[in-house]
């Protein structure tokens, strides 16, 4: 069995990331609003010595259904590996190799660690949300289907397409 | 998400409750914004013996008219080919040592934003951009290729 980390993004969104990609969950922090961002992509946080991009990955799961308010109080910090960086114009240097990539997601409720067997596999849900755009795979929790998501992918800039 | 390395002096652009830091030396002068001239869409400000065109934006970083919201202070930005001014409602500069620049997390950014950072100071954050990008989303040179006799003419021609 392969642990994993449960993540509930409120009205009835869930999705799972890898045991290891869990760094660190904190209470309504204080985030910063940059304008001129997409919806979903609003806040940043600095967090050790960095800047993290915070997603609202319910607002864009829903597109332009998604409510305004958003309910979730909740921010989880997780690494990734980073992607290949390109030299930003405004003089940014690249990572380094080994160095992790730092994401935050808001969720409704603190993630909650569950066990997945092989034989739990499952298809996406077919809820009519984008899941298949940031899924890996997807496995059954108590009768839910539960996509793992990608955060290469969620923190790579492809939501904004 | 990496701290830049260089330092450079921000000036900080206020407009209504976003932060707008530029590099220093892109602020070429200050005009008061009572002396923004023009009627209609088509405003000016008089400087260095010519005049150029003066936008405003809303805090999203919008073009919006210039009678939309009005501000106080028309900062005149610093192009290759000129100048043009955009309006705020203060201006500050930032000592270099109390700022941290990140570029914008590539989940964050778009084609059509003028954000190209996020500079962190010890009362919070301002969005970095260029002058050279605001120009190239307001569409600062058509608007001046389109008004170039009436604009960009010298004052005592």
């Amino acid at each position: 069995m392969t642990p994993a980390w449960l993540l509930n993004f409120g009205g009835g969104r869930r999705a799972a990331v890898g045991d290891l990609e869990q760094v660190q969950l904190l209470h309504e922090p204080e985030c910063h609003d940059v304008p001129g961002t997409p919806r979903h992509a609003r806040h940043v946080l600095l967090w050790s010595g960095r800047c993290v991009p915070v997603l609202d990955l319910a607002a864009w799961l829903d597109g332009a259904s998604a409510s305004r308010e958003r309910s979730a109080r909740y921010l989880g910090i997780y690494a990734f590996d980073p992607p290949q960086h390109a030299e930003s114009s405004i003089g940014a240097e690249p990572a380094p190799a080994l160095d992790a990539a730092f994401g935050a997601l808001w969720l409704a409720q603190p993630p909650q660690r569950v066990l997945v067997r092989d034989d739990d596999a499952a298809p996406l849900p077919d809820d009519g949300r984008p899941w298949s755009r940031i899924s890996l795979s997807c496995f059954a929790h108590d009768s839910v289907r539960v996509p793992i998501i990608d955060l290469r992918t969620v923190f790579s800039g492809a939501l904004n397409e | 998400m990496h701290a830049i390395t260089h330092r450079e002096h921000y000036a900080l652009l206020h407009i209504g409750a976003t932060r707008l830091a530029l590099t220093q030396h892109e602020v070429r002068t200050l005009e008061a914004g009572a002396d923004v001239g023009g009627e209609g869409g088509v405003r000016f400000v008089a400087t260095s013996g010519r005049r150029w065109p003066v936008l405003a934006i809303d805090d999203e970083l919008r073009p919006v008219a210039l009678n939309a919201a009005p501000r106080r202070i028309c900062a005149m930005l610093a192009l290759r080919a000129g100048l043009f001014g955009l309006l705020c409602d203060e201006v500050e500069v930032l000592p270099q040592a109390h700022t941290t620049l990140h570029a914008l997390p590539a989940s964050m950014a778009s084609a059509q934003s003028a954000v190209l950072g996020v500079l962190a100071f010890e009362r919070g954050i301002a969005v970095m951009s260029t002058a050279a990008r605001l120009a190239e989303l307001l569409r600062v040179e058509a608007h001046r290729a389109t008004r170039d006799a009436a604009l960009a003419a010298p004052v005592n021609a």
